[in-house]
């Protein structure tokens, strides 16, 4: 996939990462664990978690779930990594069913992150993500990076985070997913893009909501006082921080994974931080299903809940 | 159980008036028996006379309690107290001279008699042969005998706060002897003795000190309370607070007020201020606390019950004898109304902003957000100051941040409380909508555990517009140690930044020498933020007092705190655990609008706030506000929900007009939020105004006086744009110059020219509909002389040159903005051409009026403006000869040229939806569409109701409902009041509904800038000129109620022409009174066409009933 790039930025220092709740790094040793089953189409996943390990100082464990017992040139082999491609890597095999296998090695391991392609060795006619995918989705202890086996070519170019997109439904337990995202952006000197998609849709059951202002008596004040009130909401939602990165909120309307697709292509995003609450059947996560559908960029799905308010 | 030791947060059940209020007296209102219990007896007294009964329940005997308490109180009130003695043994109350009756007496029997000793003899003679301890017993006490386990001189007579040390030294004492189980040994062993004595209904308690055996104990009290008092008085158990500070177990056995909790009682609340060691049994709240929280208890009962009492006054007021009955209500019965209470449980930081903007405390003067007065991440403060706007060049005139006065920050041990440290117990912000007051109770545990309880309260006043008060209590609940407490005016205001430049003035004192010879300080520090370009300059002064708790000997360490932009002072003492301290916060603010020399006033006037103190401060307010009320509350009976919204509405209404300014007007937001820049719109006169014109004329007055002050750059504006006349501003300040924005930039990326600022032209003819609804509501002739007709006349003249003749001899306004904003640059919008037309009638009939009645006042003016008679005439042309629009075929009127064409889009597609048609289709879609935003054809029928036919009104508004798609908040309050007028009330109900949860709703995010002064206003107007169905008229006002089946009545007072009227209206069957409570005799109609009349004479009612849909002739009633 070809992309249009900005000037070289290799003048800039990343900056440390902010302090925040460490999603991404909740351990002494950050890891990313990658598994592999064979297929070039899986292979996508690499380059993605390549990149984000070097921004936040991850080490990269690529693993093969497989009962048979491989010699270390087999199991290079199996997963079509070149010796070359290995370098820096950490492989590892492990037994039983693929899924649970792999699921129960990031446990283990205390991964920080799962990188895996949406699909892989077989394809699934109307699936979005293979079912292995679908497993580690849903059962993963840790958020998901996902990459389209399509735009391999694209991850395998990219050298930087520069600009992360956002996408918000305004209620307050989506705000979880900031945090992690400002700390990529932080690490990376990448700026962010909120995306709010106003869609046609019923009242937001969650308190503390800020959906597109149901009334807007006079634009020329409401449209600045609700993105200020949406971005200070958002930020107080996701720690009570003052983020010192470069944040910018966009409004769409219509279909919002058409719309956060559209957007991503049109700003050329490099990465898309996504919500996810945790059900994937088709009367759900339609948003997600949707965007891991033709996501041009990878997809970073972080699992949230509905908050509480405190006291 | 609810324990609020443990972090829950106390039921909101307890936030209510209860009817009767029993409690234990040692321990629980008082620390010990010889402590002076004057603030008990003050509240006793104060909820005594609110018709509250009061029971003191206590093992002591009568006369410890008149001595400590009862003595000192006289008055019918004290009929109400009774006070239930020697441990549910005997009951006093009083007669009509205040002396002590005994109404009830448990004498044993002499077999009983004999039978206590021989338990009491029998224990002691027991433990002495058992261990050879002392022990005595106290026999001659009613219906029981004492055991004393400890009778040396050192514990003659424990108070109750050296429970802890008593109970070790009895049970060391026992122990040591070789009664290895201690206590509960002796309590074992006194009912094994009793029931073999045969004393089988024996009631074995302990106070530590004593064992007890008896015949009766407080749960005799409890027994004789409801069958006594509570049953003939008709109170249920759920109306009955009972409050003690023993509930839970005491080394093994049970604690004394735990025999409060009989069967009789189930439903009543128990309440426990003690410390319960070891918790407290099922069905108790335990509060904590001690005594200092006992009289917390009280003080809100207090609140809630002048509530209550002055609601059932009013009640009571309109009342009919015979419907509804429950109107005759007293004090004393009248259930809880919390829809005078906002209150928010908690702490949800992804609401705060709207909490702010809810909770705000304002006078029209200055408004200051209900933020947390310590701050948090998720605060956002604002004091903002009528009419103090910033004029930064080539921007936006924006009021100004004033510096933010209601700071508080509190510290333990160094420590500062946050609620993002430590875990908080209880956390809850009240807004007392009565008396308005924000109050906020916040229990805090630190990271040691230390609780700290605080109890602020804010309010701006209403007497004294530039009196500030924050006062906080403070009590440290299980420790002693070092707090700190600031109180600071901070002038750091972010937004000011190279604006407004802030500094500290110290301003000389002239001190009259003290009695005690110390030498007060010589100087007083002011806050100063001068405003570079309009030169005005804003001043705060500040004090404090510290009032130290139980031990009036504490002293605090004072230090005054000033920094370059920041003053107030700082308070240190060592508190003592279970003490309540209190700090006042007084703040004085002038403006250089105000007075010449705003810094050395601010600092005189705050001399005389700290002369006057903060109680006497509130006490004032109060009373301003309970005034406003008593001439605005409405009342809609049997729906909480909407009793609330108006009530809240009403409130911010009251808090946004300063009846003393008449240079500035009420902002989009009122004093509650920055959004909207405080800019002035329409929304004032046609929302707001009417609003003050039936309830507080002289706020009104003020507003509109306001556009006669800004007649000028109106006119200038006229000019400017090639007109006659004056055209005001679309947005309006200070200065009346036209501030609307030329674009918005939308989070789409669309950049969006505002053309309000030059073609949303009906603001001038707004603002003379509601010049001649004040003058014909009020009558006030000098208003309608000195500037009302000149505001008309001029934008009348307006009008004139604005129109344009066609070729169809027809006048039109081209290129308009209607209050539909999703259609601009439209010809012959109808609500413009129809106002305009209004506008010029009225012109002509006030040149009429002046000449004919006025003639010096029309020779003057009519000179000075140059009207001539030709002029005149002309504008009776143009108006006979205004466009309308009217398709009299269909009896529609066509909102704009080429309306009609437009594509018709269903509605119905898009619901359910959150965000307006235009962000769900475009702008430029939307245009080509007949969506509207808000009600245009309709607002003028409701305006100009009259003027149209029913058939008209109903097709009109049926149309144009369905093709509403009430993008604005000024939308859903109008169809509310049309749809209630022409008796659709489903539809009446659904738009009354979403106009009222505008700001309240809690996942919409709509106030978080400040509430919607306007849609508060259009509530209002729903209320009374909607589902009232009132109309002004000539001679006097018409009412055609339409009221909601669900309501059981609709009842709200009216001023006219120095009259008070008191409507109520029933909806079935549908009923319709009204008392002149003050001011001479007036007509008054009911029905659509206002043709049942009546004279109604003052301090008299009448009734009106419906019948068959018609209206039945008046009769007088009762008062």
């Amino acid at each position: 996939m070809s992309r249009k790039r900005g000037e070289s930025r290799k003048a800039r220092q990343p900056r440390s990462p902010e302090r925040l709740p460490g999603v991404l790094s909740p351990g002494s040793a950050p890891l990313i664990v990658v598994p592999l089953d064979g297929s070039l189409e899986a292979k996508a996943a690499l380059p993605a978690a390549r990149l984000i390990a070097r921004i936040i100082g991850a080490a990269v464990n690529v693993v093969h779930a497989t009962d048979e017992h491989l010699a270390h040139g087999e199991l290079l082999a199996r997963v079509k990594l070149e010796r070359e491609e290995a370098h820096g890597l950490v492989v590892d095999q492990v037994a039983g069913p693929h899924g649970q296998a792999i699921l129960r090695h990031a446990q283990k391991k205390r991964a920080t992150l799962i990188a895996a392609t949406t699909r892989g060795r077989t394809a699934y006619l109307g699936r979005t993500v293979r079912p292995v995918v679908e497993q580690i989705i849903r059962e993963a202890p840790c958020p998901v990076l996902l990459v389209r086996p399509e735009i391999y070519e694209y991850v395998t170019g990219m050298s930087e985070l520069r600009r992360i997109l956002l996408p918000l439904d305004g209620a307050p337990s989506s705000a979880a997913v900031i945090g992690p995202a400002v700390q990529l952006a932080a690490a990376s000197d990448a700026e962010i893009d909120m995306l709010y998609v106003a869609t046609q849709s019923a009242r937001p059951q969650e308190a503390g909501t800020l959906a597109a202002p149901r009334y807007v008596d006079q634009p020329q004040h409401e449209w600045p006082a609700w993105a200020e009130e949406f971005m200070s909401r958002c930020c107080i939602c996701a720690g009570g921080y003052l983020p010192t990165t470069r944040m910018h909120l966009f409004l769409r309307r219509g279909e919002p994974a058409a719309e956060i697709l559209g957007f991503a292509a049109e700003r050329e995003h490099e990465l898309i931080v996504l919500e996810w609450r945790g059900q994937m059947d088709p009367a759900h996560a339609n948003v997600v299903r949707g965007v891991l559908t033709n996501a041009p960029c990878p997809v970073l799905l972080l699992r949230t809940s509905p908050s509480t308010p405190t006291a | 159980m609810n324990d609020a030791s443990e972090g829950a947060v106390m039921p909101a059940d307890i936030m209510r008036p209860f009817s009767l209020i029993a409690f234990d007296w040692d321990g629980t209102a008082v620390t010990s028996r010889w402590e002076d219990a004057t603030p008990v007896r003050q509240r006793l007294e104060a909820l005594l006379r609110l018709g509250v009964w009061i029971v003191i329940i206590t093992g002591t005997n009568f006369q410890n309690i008149d001595r400590q308490l009862s003595a000192s109180i006289v008055g019918p009130h004290k009929r109400r107290l009774y006070i239930c003695t020697n441990r549910g043994s005997e009951v006093y109350t009083f007669d009509a001279q205040s002396q002590p009756l005994a109404v009830w007496r448990r004498v044993a029997t002499p077999e009983e008699n004999q039978l206590l000793t021989a338990v009491a003899d029998a224990i002691r003679q027991t433990i002495q042969a058992h261990t050879g301890l002392r022990i005595d017993v106290i026999y001659d006490r009613p219906n029981r005998r004492k055991i004393d386990l400890i009778p040396l001189p050192a514990w003659a007579d424990p108070p109750k706060a050296a429970l802890g040390e008593l109970l070790r030294a009895v049970e060391e004492r026992l122990r040591e002897s070789g009664i290895s189980a201690g206590l509960r040994e002796v309590i074992q062993l006194t009912k094994a003795v009793a029931l073999e004595k045969g004393l089988r209904e024996a009631r074995i308690t302990s106070d530590v000190k004593h064992v007890e055996v008896g015949l009766t104990d407080k749960g005799d009290s409890i027994a004789w309370m409801m069958r006594e008092l509570a049953a003939p008085q008709d109170i249920p158990a759920q109306e009955i607070l009972v409050v003690g500070d023993e509930f839970g177990p005491i080394a093994g056995f049970d604690g004394s007020d735990e025999r409060m909790m009989i069967p009789a009682a189930t439903g009543a609340t128990f309440v426990s201020v003690g410390p319960e060691p070891n918790g407290v049994p099922p069905g108790v709240i335990h509060l904590g606390g001690g005594p200092p929280r006992f009289l917390e208890l009280l003080d809100q009962q207090i609140r809630l019950h002048e509530t209550a009492a002055s609601v059932a006054v009013r009640d009571h007021v309109s009342a009919s004898s015979t419907s509804p009955p429950d109107h005759m209500a007293t004090a004393s019965t009248h259930r809880p109304d919390a829809s005078w209470l906002l209150v928010e449980q908690g702490f949800d930081p992804a609401r705060e902003h709207e909490i702010e903007s809810l909770f705000t405390v304002a006078n029209g003067y200055i408004g200051t957000r209900g933020s947390l007065a310590e701050r948090s991440s998720a605060s956002r403060p604002a004091t903002l100051v009528a009419g103090v706007f910033l004029h930064p060049p080539n921007s936006i005139r924006a009021l100004l941040l004033a510096p933010d006065w209601a700071r508080i920050m509190v510290c333990v041990e160094g420590e500062e409380l946050r609620l993002d440290r430590g875990r908080t117990l209880e956390h809850r912000r009240i807004l007392d909508m009565r008396r308005g007051v924000l109050e906020r109770i916040w229990r805090q545990s630190d990271d040691i555990g230390r609780i700290t309880c605080l109890h602020f309260y804010r309010f701006v006043s209403l007497a004294d517009r530039h009196a500030l008060v924050e006062w906080v209590t403070i009590t440290p609940e299980n420790y002693s140690g070092k707090i700190a407490v600031d109180c600071v005016v901070d002038g750091n205001l972010e937004s000011a930044a190279g604006i407004a430049r802030v500094s500290v003035v110290e301003v000389p004192l002239l001190h009259a020498q003290p009695a005690d010879g110390e030498p007060g300080p010589a100087t007083c520090p002011a806050l100063v933020v001068s405003l570079r370009e309009s030169g005005i300059v804003l001043s705060f002064a500040t004090t404090s007092v510290f009032h130290p708790g139980g031990d009036l000997d504490v002293q605090a360490e004072h230090t005054r705190l000033v920094t370059t932009d920041s003053i107030g002072d700082r308070w240190i003492w060592m508190a003592d655990m279970g003490t309540m301290y209190r700090i006042d916060k007084l703040v004085s603010t002038y403006t250089s609008r105000d007075v010449s020399d705003a810094i050395r006033v601010s600092v005189q006037h705050l001399s005389q706030l700290a002369e006057q103190g903060a109680d006497s401060l509130l006490q004032e307010s109060v009373q301003d506000w309970e005034t406003r009320h008593q001439a605005a509350d409405v009342e809609i009976r049997g729906d909480s929900t909407a009793q609330r919204a108006i009530r809240l509405a009403v409130y911010h209404l009251i808090g946004s007009a300063n009846p003393e300014d008449p240079r500035i007007s009420v902002g989009a937001r009122a004093l509650t939020g920055e959004a909207y820049l405080g800019h002035i719109f329409w929304d004032t006169e046609i929302y707001m105004l009417p609003f003050f014109v039936f309830t507080h004329p002289p706020s009104a007055r003020s507003l509109l006086m306001y556009r006669y002050e800004t007649l000028p750059a109106a006119r200038r504006r006229a000019r400017a744009l090639g007109y006659s006349g004056a055209l005001y501003p679309w947005e309006s300040t200070d200065t009346g110059e036209e501030a609307t924005p030329p674009y918005a930039i939308t989070p789409a990326g669309e950049v969006i020219p505002i053309l309000s600022g030059l073609q949303e032209h009906h603001i001038s003819a707004d603002v003379a509909y509601a010049v001649w609804q004040y003058w014909q509501a009020t009558g006030d002739d000098a208003f309608f002389l000195e500037a009302g007709a000149e505001m008309i006349l001029a934008t009348a003249r307006f009008w004139a040159s604005r129109v344009i003749q066609g070729e169809d001899n027809r006048y039109h306004i081209r290129r308009v903005i209607g209050p539909d904003e999703y259609h601009e640059d439209v010809d012959d919008d109808a609500y413009t051409n129809g106002m305009a037309q209004w506008n010029l009638e009225r012109a002509v009939e006030t040149a009429q009026l002046l000449r004919k009645r006025w003639t010096e006042r029309w020779t003057k003016l009519s000179r000075r403006l140059r009207i001539t008679a030709k002029e005149v005439d002309q504008w009776l042309i143009i108006a006979r000869k205004m466009y309308t629009g009217l398709d009299p075929t269909t009896g529609l009127i066509e909102q704009f040229d080429g309306y009609f064409d437009l594509e018709r889009v269903d509605l119905e597609d898009y619901e359910p939806r959150t965000a307006p048609m235009d962000v769900l289709l475009g702008r430029e879609r939307i245009t080509q569409t007949q969506i509207i935003k808000q009600p245009d054809v309709v607002m003028l029928i409701y305006l100009l109701w009259d003027q149209f036919t029913p058939e008209l009104r109903e097709a009109n508004f049926r149309y144009y409902e369905q093709r509403c798609g009430h993008g604005s908040s000024l939308s859903p309050s109008i169809h509310a009041l049309v749809a209630a007028r022409l008796g659709d009330l489903a539809l009446a109900e659904r738009y009354f509904r979403q106009a009222a949860e505008i700001d309240l709703a809690d996942n919409m995010g709509n106030a978080a800038g400040g509430v919607h002064a306007a849609a508060q206003g259009g509530l209002w107007q729903a209320a009374v000129f909607g589902f009232a169905g009132m109309r002004l008229r000539n001679d006097g006002l018409a009412f055609d109620p339409h009221l909601l089946p669900i309501w059981q009545d609709l009842s709200f007072p009216v001023e006219w022409r120095g009259r008070r009227l008191r409507v109520c209206a029933c909806p079935a069957p549908s009923q319709l009174d009204v008392l002149l409570e003050r001011g001479e005799s007036m007509a008054i109609a009911v029905g659509p066409d206002a043709d049942a009349k009546v004279r109604v004479e003052p301090g008299r009612r009448y009734r009106t009933e419906k019948v068959d849909s018609i209206w039945r002739p008046w009769r007088e009633v009762p008062t």
